[in-house]
């Protein structure tokens, strides 16, 4: 398919991995046209089909999503109306291309803090009729309450989620969606480090007089 | 001005609007690049073959026209390929990341050491760029412009001497560092004739004066009787690139006697074209890093709406663009031309 | 006072008020051979100021004196004056290369005085910004001034900082930035001492020339350097509030 006919059909781009490392180094672009996201790739070569759809499937089960009838579509349960449960894709779709580890919840939503002795742990509890996810945390820590605070306010960033209170949230489309948010938790748990990565990221490719040396040392 | 009823071929509207005569709508061009990651699989031609390969280097470039709609193909996409073929220490990446010059390792220390090396046009990375645009006029004939490049001799010296030195000794030594630009120009000049012998129908120019690093006394002192007289070499239109906050400098950029000047989105298009006063033509300037790389089509199509409004007779992104720009961005810059015109004229 | 002809004519370019009665108060002796330190430094001649450096050393002036009241009050003007974009990047090479050649006799006097540093500060060039002539400039004059000054270099992520923090027991971080793009770093560093639960055990400062102190307020900023003799002076404040 051709460029424009490639965003006709399948949307806007939500996010591109300029290199996948697993299949040729081609370029991984997600794609979303409410209610589907789109696992795509321009090249030509033997073989891409399999890996997109392996992408898919791997974006279906460490972020919750479901499935199409298509071997690289998916949504969400919420149908993703409006665009609920895309601000995180740009992380599932990184994460489903770049590693190959699954995102285990068997011992429940948790990851080690990094700025402190803690064990970060979310929970999830219905409460009238809304599915809160609370931070809490075991081990040492000066003052705990900022951790959780800080996590909280790195999941509304990335996850596009609704705050409930200093230490609670909630998914926009109040679904329940524990893989979603224990693959968000890394990202969280450390904002700068996070926005240092994107930044990173972001400059590779870019022609500036910075990355061309013209700037003085 | 506009005249809708002129139907023009894209290389016919490119060259009248360099000319300052009238187009049929405001050409959308690509002096610098629009090479992505996406139109590299496309066409099967990733960075950094396409930058030393003449038949994969046509290829992505004519994906400029055939997939985005713009009315120039600009084959070199980069500036470091005559640097290369000077046997300057080259750092040649990957596919998502640009070609640079290693200048912490500088091959000359003065004007002495300047030198043309034997058979610099024929060096691979000179003949990617001869070569395909060879195989694009082949191609495209006279339906489309194709834009080649040529650095200047002040980028050229920042790549051989190091930009540190060569600033450096743009204050203890004028004169020498006025001689050293007068001896680079030879290697702007000749590679830019190969390209203009191959059927570039344009050249652009890369003089990297940016007001990051000089004042704009600096263009006067050391460019622009430079530049007048690429003008009486190159027989060609000619667009000046130069990166940066370049507004206090413009006015004598418009007496260079270049067709157009390729500024950048630090500068807004009016006080752009208030600074030039119709001395020279504009093209620009849609911002890369945060608009075509973060944003979205109708951030892309005010922008566009923007320089249009202020009169700039080439539209353009401001530079070359972020290897990872979505094509939806790139795609809103002709459609954006297209709407403006249907709404203003 | 100033009497040195050319250091007057500098000083035209010192529009600001506050900062010309600085600059007045830098000159304020009135010696001659510093304002000749001065004027040559501005102007670039590193051969004379290394000459008129070691001429002064041996007249007996003292280290603090030759760098305060010659090289500091100089660079002071070369700061204002690439600030304003009255001079660009070439200039400002040629004049801390003069600096250099000065600090070249200084610097083993005051690494001998055996004097007790006034605070420890953690100096780098925010992530991104691969500039660090002004972050030069100020470490030379922190470490003439007193400060015992730990540089990060240029690009220096947020974590770096944090890091450099706690291994040396620093209590003062200095961060510059040279690009409006790179700027907004420094609000990313100062987020990331909070997110670490110490932003409470160090004050912050920023600088650099796109930085305004309505900008160092907003990222949250303890203080804010105009220029490097302004960065020396508040890192001394806050040495003396910490006391």
């Amino acid at each position: 398919m051709r460029p424009k006919e490639v965003i006709s059909k399948y949307g806007r781009c939500i996010e591109l991995i300029s290199m996948d490392p697993f299949f040729n180094e081609v370029t991984i672009g997600l794609f979303f046209k409410e209610p589907l996201i789109t696992v795509y790739s321009y090249s030509k070569k033997d073989g891409l089909e399999d890996r997109l759809k392996q992408i898919r499937d791997r974006i279906v089960d460490i972020a919750g999503a479901l499935p199409s009838d298509n071997f690289n579509q998916a949504t969400f349960p919420c149908e993703m109306k409006d665009g609920c449960c895309s601000s995180p894709l740009r992380f599932v779709v990184k994460e489903a291309v770049m590693k190959d580890r699954p995102n285990d919840i068997s011992n429940g939503i948790s990851h080690k803090d990094l700025r402190s002795d803690m064990i970060l742990s979310i929970n999830h509890s219905l409460k009238d009729g809304i599915n809160t996810y609370t931070v809490s945390g075991d081990g040492n820590a000066p003052k705990p309450e900022i951790r959780y605070r800080a996590v909280v306010n790195g999941l509304l960033k990335y996850g596009g989620f609704e705050k409930i209170d200093n230490f609670s949230f909630k998914l926009k489309c109040n679904t329940r969606n524990d893989k979603l948010i224990n693959l968000l938790l890394p990202l969280a748990r450390n904002i700068s480090a996070t926005e240092e990565s994107l930044a990173a990221d972001d400059m590779a490719g870019q022609m500036t007089t910075q990355s061309l040396g013209f700037a003085a040392n | 001005m506009i005249n809708k009823d002129l139907n023009m071929t894209p290389r016919q509207r490119v060259l009248a609007a360099l000319n300052g005569d009238d187009v049929d709508r405001p050409p959308v061009s690509n002096p610098t690049s629009v090479a992505t990651v996406e139109l590299m699989d496309y066409v099967d031609a990733p960075f950094p073959d396409a930058c030393r390969d003449a038949n994969l280097n046509a290829q992505l470039a004519i994906t400029g026209y055939t997939e985005l709609g713009f009315d120039s193909i600009a084959p070199y996409f980069s500036i470091i390929q005559e640097s290369s073929a000077l046997g300057c220490e080259m750092q040649w990446e990957q596919k998502d990341n640009w070609p640079t010059v290693r200048m912490n390792n500088p091959i000359w220390k003065t004007k002495n050491d300047i030198k043309i090396p034997s058979g610099f046009l024929e060096h691979r990375d000179n003949v990617a760029i001869t070569r395909s645009i060879n195989i694009l006029k082949d191609e495209v004939k006279d339906e489309v412009a194709i834009f080649g490049k040529t650095m200047g001799p002040w980028t050229l010296a920042y790549h051989v001497f190091g930009v540190e030195p060569f600033l450096l000794k743009s204050i203890d030594d004028p004169e020498e560092t006025r001689e050293i630009l007068r001896k680079l120009m030879d290697i702007t000049i000749l590679f830019g004739q190969a390209q203009i012998d191959s059927g570039a129908d344009v050249l652009v120019v890369p003089d990297h004066a940016t007001g990051d690093l000089v004042s704009g006394k600096y263009y006067d002192e050391f460019l622009l009787h430079l530049h007048q007289e690429l003008v009486e070499e190159l027989k060609v239109p000619l667009i000046l690139h130069i990166c940066g906050r370049t507004v206090d400098r413009m006015p004598s950029i418009a007496k260079s006697g270049m067709a157009a000047f390729h500024f950048d989105s630090k500068n807004a298009p009016q006080e752009a074209m208030d600074a030039v006063n119709g001395g020279i033509r504009l093209v620009g300037n849609v911002n890369n890093p945060e608009t075509l790389y973060s944003k979205t089509p109708a951030d892309v199509k005010k922008e566009v709406y923007n320089a249009l409004d202020a009169g700039v007779q080439l539209i353009s992104t401001e530079c070359a663009i972020p290897l990872k720009t979505k094509i939806e961005n790139l795609i809103a810059i002709p459609n954006s031309v297209q709407s403006w015109v249907k709404e203003n004229i | 006072m100033i009497k040195n002809e050319g250091l007057l004519e500098e000083f035209k370019y010192v529009t600001v008020p506050d900062e010309q009665e600085h600059i007045e108060g830098l000159f304020a002796s009135g010696d001659e051979l510093m304002q000749d330190i001065a004027y040559n430094l501005i102007s670039g001649n590193n051969t004379e100021v290394g000459v008129l450096v070691k001429k002064a050393l041996d007249e007996g002036y003292s280290a603090n004196i030759v760098l305060d009241d010659g090289l500091i009050a100089g660079m002071a003007i070369v700061g204002i004056k690439f600030r304003d974009n009255v001079i660009f990047v070439p200039e400002v090479l040629i004049s801390a290369r003069a600096m250099k050649a000065g600090m070249e006799h200084i610097e083993p006097i005051l690494s001998a005085s055996g004097v007790e540093p006034i605070g420890t500060v953690i100096m780098g060039t925010v992530k991104g910004d691969l500039h660090d002539i002004g972050k030069n400039l100020c470490i030379m004059m922190l470490r003439g001034g007193g400060f015992l000054v730990h540089d990060l270099g240029v690009d220096t992520k947020p974590d770096d900082f944090i890091d450099a923090v706690m291994e040396h027991d620093a209590a003062i971080v200095g961060m510059s930035a040279l690009l409006t793009t790179t700027m907004p770093n420094m609000g990313t560093t100062i987020e990331a001492f909070d997110d670490a639960g110490m932003r409470e055990e160090v004050k912050i400062m920023v600088g650099g020339a796109p930085v305004t102190q309505e900008f160092a307020d907003e990222m949250g900023a303890d203080a804010y350097g105009a220029n490097a003799v302004d960065c020396v002076q508040k890192a001394k404040d806050i040495a003396t509030a910490s006391k």
